[in-house]
């Protein structure tokens, strides 16, 4: 009795001084502690904007939910949300079956010298803003570009992909998948890598053809990465990549893919509807946050019980 | 770990029609990618008259000319964008690395107290986030509009780069830090003298995962800079490429401009703009794969 009294005196005692023993840990720490509490906190609780009248000078008056209201009963909110899930759906299927294909064929390939050259021309695009994307597609896709020369060679009449709503969605995607199939590609092929190379052996023994080799031991083998990954992805269903959508919306195509980050940014910044555009933003940071936690959840528990 | 297939023995390779496909998907790919980008170089490297008989598949100026880049490179809103971003750029990954490094360091402390709930605290970082109009008006309050610390600051430290540090710094042997640690060495000398040097691969990684976005970076440097003699690389690329602002040229260079080819201005722009990160690109490629596989799906 005495005794346990006396080791947890003891142990009161030496938090304290182990606390005052690590003061330059906590000093280097400080000043990244600082950053999150000065900057990203308080742009975080800013969202709380959505529930006051905006004014530049003085505080901000109370509000409720009325911006909530305004938000969910406008008539375009309904389509943007649309708009984000259909664009960022078709970015993840596209980006998620292609990098596995490329990676196998990467895996295939006989010629090393080939398979390093390819690598490093797929993985180049990952590099380029996509302020420079935009300007190598639209290059390629104008009027007298490399799609209408090639749209001349059968004699099909072309009209700019990017100007027309019925494909500027198609445009999206396949930028998003010409940037991110060979980035995205190696995360795959470092999982066959991994593969022990006794199974391959034991195949070609017993006569297994290349194709029964890629259908039996490489897609059971990069399963478990697949679908991390795209748990990980649904965890963003609501980010349609403010960055390359800004630059591919013209008058023309618009309102085609004006998508939730778009709306937030052009009602709160160019039009100043502060807490408007805030009251959608928030919208979009809680479900996010809720996509975010969950996909990160299921997938510890994947990677958990594959002992990845 | 390399991306370098060791070799699978025993494997008998024939030509078939699948391998054939495989070769000719690659190839397809590799030209999808290339083409576009060299035309676009080409076409920049073009003399102005000759630029709209051009196809989009030639790889090579139909006339060798680099008056489009000696009319931008004139140009003093060219110079100063590059200078803006090669001081955000700069200043801000050092930045980055110097906190990055520190608070790895400080995490994989053992037996600091008090862990658990600092990395909880960052987790919760990681994940929150929070529209760029409240980034604005949090600098707006801190007056750091249009000036140079906003972007340095802006997204400073990446949690996601903190963790794959933190997991290369508590690989670093026990034995050398008990040797330094007899020796006297306090813990600035044990970071700077044995964390950094042990790790350079996985630092220069990180130093790269921060450089690459924030050279790129336009759409939260559009909105805290927005004098134009703050703007930085992609802002005014952005202007004049996507927009088709030339307002951005001279005047006494308007007056030419009509000799010149708009689209060739602006493809020399864009090379300009991809040069310095062409220069980067070996140690990317030397460093980045490794990272990815390290970072991975492993969180």
């Amino acid at each position: 009795m005495q005794q346990s009294g006396v080791i947890r005196a003891r142990k009161k005692r030496s938090l304290a001084r182990r606390i005052w023993d690590y003061k330059v840990i906590y000093l280097m720490l400080l000043p990244t502690v600082l950053y999150f509490v000065l900057f990203k906190c308080k742009a975080v609780a800013g969202m709380s904007l959505a529930f006051y009248d905006y004014r530049p000078r003085g505080t901000n008056i109370y509000a409720g939910l009325k911006y909530f209201e305004q938000v969910f009963s406008s008539p375009t909110f309904g389509t943007i949300i649309l708009n984000t899930i259909k664009i960022s759906l078709l970015r993840m299927i596209l980006c998620w079956i292609f990098p596995v294909i490329f990676a196998i064929m990467q895996h295939e390939v006989q010629g090393k010298l080939f398979r390093k050259s390819v690598q490093v021309v797929s993985y180049l695009p990952h590099f380029l803003s996509w302020v420079v994307i935009f300007g190598i597609w639209n290059g390629a896709l104008q009027y007298g570009g490399l799609l209408n020369n090639i749209y001349d060679l059968f004699g099909i009449e072309y009209k700019n992909l990017m100007l027309n709503t019925k494909s500027i969605v198609g445009v999206i995607g396949l930028s998003t998948l010409w940037r991110n199939i060979g980035w995205d590609s190696i995360i795959y092929l470092a999982a066959i890598l991994a593969i022990d190379n006794t199974l391959f052996d034991a195949a070609t023994v017993d006569g297994a053809s290349r194709l029964q080799i890629i259908t039996h031991i490489i897609l059971p083998a990069i399963v478990p990465t697949m679908a991390t990954i795209l748990i990980l992805n649904c965890g963003s269903i609501l980010d349609a990549g403010v960055d390359q959508i800004l630059v591919f919306q013209n008058s023309a195509v618009q309102s085609t893919i004006e998508v939730l980050d778009t709306y937030v940014y052009r009602v709160g910044l160019i039009q100043g509807n502060y807490s408007f555009s805030t009251a959608a933003g928030l919208f979009k940071s809680v479900v996010g946050l809720i996509f975010v936690v969950a996909a990160r959840t299921a997938s510890s528990r994947i990677t958990g019980s594959n002992a990845n | 770990m390399e991306l370098v297939r060791t070799k699978r023995k025993n494997r008998i390779r024939r030509v078939t029609v699948g391998s054939v496909l495989i070769y000719i998907f690659m190839i397809f790919l590799s030209v999808v990618i290339l083409l576009p980008l060299l035309n676009l170089v080409a076409k920049s490297l073009c003399a102005p008259a000759k630029v709209p008989g051009m196809t989009g598949y030639q790889i090579f100026p139909a006339e060798f000319s680099l008056v489009h880049y000696r009319v931008i490179l004139s140009t003093g809103a060219i110079w100063t964008a590059l200078k803006n971003s090669l001081i955000i750029t700069l200043g801000g990954t050092l930045l980055s690395v110097v906190l990055t490094c520190s608070s790895a360091y400080a995490l994989t402390r053992p037996g600091l107290p008090g862990k658990k709930i600092l990395m909880f605290f960052f987790l919760a970082m990681m994940v929150l986030s929070a529209p760029i109009l409240q980034w604005y008006i949090v600098m707006k309050d801190y007056k750091l509009l249009n000036t140079y610390p906003s972007m340095i600051i802006y997204g400073c430290v990446s949690v996601y780069n903190m963790i794959l540090l933190m997991r290369f710094f508590e690989d670093t042997p026990a034995a050398i830090l008990e040797a330094a640690r007899i020796d006297g060495a306090g813990d600035w000398t044990l970071l700077f003298r044995i964390f950094i040097p042990l790790n350079k691969v996985p630092i220069i990684t990180v130093m790269l995962f921060y450089i690459v976005p924030k050279w790129n970076e336009y759409f939260a440097s559009g909105v805290f800079l927005t004098k134009p003699d703050m703007r930085v690389l992609q802002c005014y690329l952005r202007e004049f490429v996507v927009n088709s602002n030339s307002s951005e040229l001279d005047t006494d260079l308007y007056a030419m401009f009509r000799d010149l080819n708009m689209t060739s201005l602006q493809n020399a722009t864009i090379v300009i703009s991809i040069i310095p990160l062409l220069c980067l690109y070996p140690t990317i490629l030397k460093y980045f794969t490794s990272g990815v596989l390290a970072g991975g799906v492993k969180e």
